[in-house]
């Protein structure tokens, strides 16, 4: 190989990495804290239970919030960033117990499930989608 | 001499292929015969995925519990009832 093709090369690499570093310094240096998560949960916690009391969004069988009837953005937007924060708690815990993080899902879904009050929008584990009735009726 | 010495060069072959054929005669019909049952572990595996569910499900509990709280759309959950006072006389 050349001297001048090896001199081009290292200068490439050098203009590469130096465009690289501020993108990685950016970066998240480790994972984000569950305490975090949980904080960002609870400051979004009013609009999303109004927005489930009003039947636009409703609890799925794998443990996510999802959007049922006309939200808006807002509701799409609310429901991204809560389905994205559930997701990491899912995979921490997945990993801590070597499971697959849909099945820390679908258990987070039963006890929601159990513990929701009437009125709110859940899917049954077989997919349909029923209205939580009061306690002591058959749904 | 020539033909004595072909024949010896030949049966040898002939035995090995008649041997092997013989092999092959008695093994086929025999490899059907082997039969292995597989062994179950499923009792042990549903353990072990039960207790890895109750770990799963109390973790889970101890992060969401202060959500759930707060939250206005799931019930709270039912506190053990509180050991009933010692009669005074």
């Amino acid at each position: 190989m050349k001297p001048a093709l090896v001199f081009r090369f290292l200068f490439a690499a050098w203009v590469a990495l130096a465009a690289v570093g501020p993108a990685q310094a950016q970066a998240p240096a480790g994972p984000i804290p569950l305490s975090v998560l949980r904080k960002n949960q609870e400051k979004r916690l009013p609009a999303l239970d109004g927005l489930k009391t009003s039947g636009v969004v409703g609890e799925n069988n794998q443990g996510f919030v999802e959007v049922r009837g006309n939200g808006g953005d807002d509701a799409a937007n609310l429901v991204a960033d809560e389905n994205h924060d559930r997701a990491v708690v899912y995979m921490l815990y997945a990993r801590k117990y070597n499971i697959a993080p849909e099945q820390v899902g679908r258990l987070r879904a039963k006890k929601v499930a159990e513990k929701s009050k009437p009125g709110i929008w859940l899917q049954a584990p077989d997919g349909t989608w029923y209205q939580k009735k009061a306690e002591g009726l058959k749904n | 001499m020539k033909s004595g010495l072909s024949c010896e060069i030949e049966r040898p072959i002939f035995k090995d292929m008649t041997c092997r054929l013989f092999f092959c005669a008695v093994a086929l019909p025999l490899a059907g015969c082997v039969n292995v049952k597989p062994i179950e572990v499923k009792p042990i595996h549903v353990t072990v995925d039960v207790n890895v569910n109750v770990k799963v499900d109390k973790s889970l509990e101890n992060y969401f519990d202060d959500i759930d709280e707060k939250s206005t759309t799931i019930a709270p959950a039912a506190k053990p009832a509180p050991a009933p006072a010692p009669a005074t006389p």
